[in-house]
């Protein structure tokens, strides 16, 4: 299709059309705008998810798409497009959680993580439950659950073990599950995950 | 189906599932735009002065690579000598295959543009003023 998009592809999965890289490559700003509409709404829903905060969601996926443009003549095609746009997405998303010193486990520092502004209605349907949780705690849910990441993936991402990324799931999983059935899932105590190295 | 993956999923599974997608705020894509053309602005910067700088040498350069007039000595009746053919020209050549090379790897329009005035500029130079043996025919 000529604005890159496929009649029956969604979100990530989307494919984009040679010649709408091939004229994005040469700075095209229509093969921008094309790349653009096929992808901001997965962008930026995975990155609200893991930022959970629209106003941070916002300038990660600008960023990732800048680093996108920039770095589309060095895209050799490998991986399809989509999934190396949301590696972008999930590697700027947790630069920036870092560089806001957001990235902390509260199950490690004892701390809660406090609630966002979430901005409009749908944004705040959009992150559900998910705001209530830890930033790492978040992205280990979206990207294992929902994104395929693997646990070695996750831990290269997290700078940790990969024990330390299947620890973080499981607790991710139970607070999850606590949140949604109270009685069923009732949270272990912060004593027993203790982070292994 | 994936046999670790118990039916019905449970409900944190199904919940995850259902999540909905967010739609990018309206406000995103103009300053997204806008961000691009800038960085864009940037990355080309470099670009140009390296152009400019080619196109300085060249000028400088061409006239000395100019083959020298014919000699009104010459014999008329031997027709235009190779010599005095633009295309035979070094410096015209050079710029042709910098041209035929920034096609082929898909440079940008403004850096073709750029290769392109240079040619002209050198192909002027080679054609005027006539030689004395052209005005001479």
């Amino acid at each position: 299709m000529a604005d890159g998009t496929r009649m029956n592809a969604t979100g990530f999965g989307a494919e984009l059309d040679d010649l709408t890289l091939a004229r994005a490559r040469r700075g095209d700003g229509a093969a921008f705008a094309a790349i653009y509409r096929c992808y901001s709404r997965p962008a930026y829903s995975l990155a609200l998810r893991l930022c959970g905060r629209p106003d941070m969601a916002e300038d990660v996926v600008q960023e990732a798409f800048l680093k996108a443009m920039e770095k589309l003549g060095g895209y050799r095609g490998e991986a399809p497009f989509g999934a190396w746009l949301k590696r972008l997405v999930a590697n700027s998303a947790i630069d920036r959680l870092r560089l806001e010193r957001r990235w902390v486990d509260p199950e490690f520092a004892g701390i809660v993580e406090p609630q966002q502004n979430a901005g409009s209605e749908a944004q705040v349907e959009a992150l559900g439950l998910l705001s209530r949780m830890s930033a790492p705690a978040r992205a280990a849910l979206v990207l294992h659950e929902l994104e395929g990441y693997s646990h070695i993936e996750l831990a290269a991402l997290f700078g940790r073990s990969e024990s330390y990324s299947k620890s973080l799931l499981s607790r991710a999983i139970a607070r999850l599950r606590g949140l949604l059935e109270p009685e069923a899932a009732p949270m272990r105590p912060a004593a027993s995950l203790e982070e292994p190295r | 189906m994936n046999p670790t993956v118990p039916f019905p999923p449970p409900p944190w599974r199904q919940y995850l599932d259902t999540l909905p997608e967010a739609e990018a705020p309206a406000t995103l894509w103009p300053r997204l735009a806008a961000a691009q053309r800038q960085a864009q602005r940037r990355r080309r910067r470099p670009l140009w002065f390296g152009a400019a700088a080619a196109v300085l040498a060249l000028a400088l350069i061409a006239p000395r690579l100019l083959p020298t007039p014919a000699t009104p000595a010459a014999p008329a009746a031997a027709g235009p000598s190779l010599a005095l053919s633009p295309a035979a020209d070094p410096g015209l050549r050079r710029l042709d295959d910098q041209i035929a090379q920034a096609y082929a790897r898909g440079a940008g329009e403004d850096e073709v543009a750029v290769l392109w005035q240079a040619r002209e500029r050198v192909l002027a130079s080679l054609e005027g003023p006539a030689p004395v043996v052209l005005a001479r025919l």
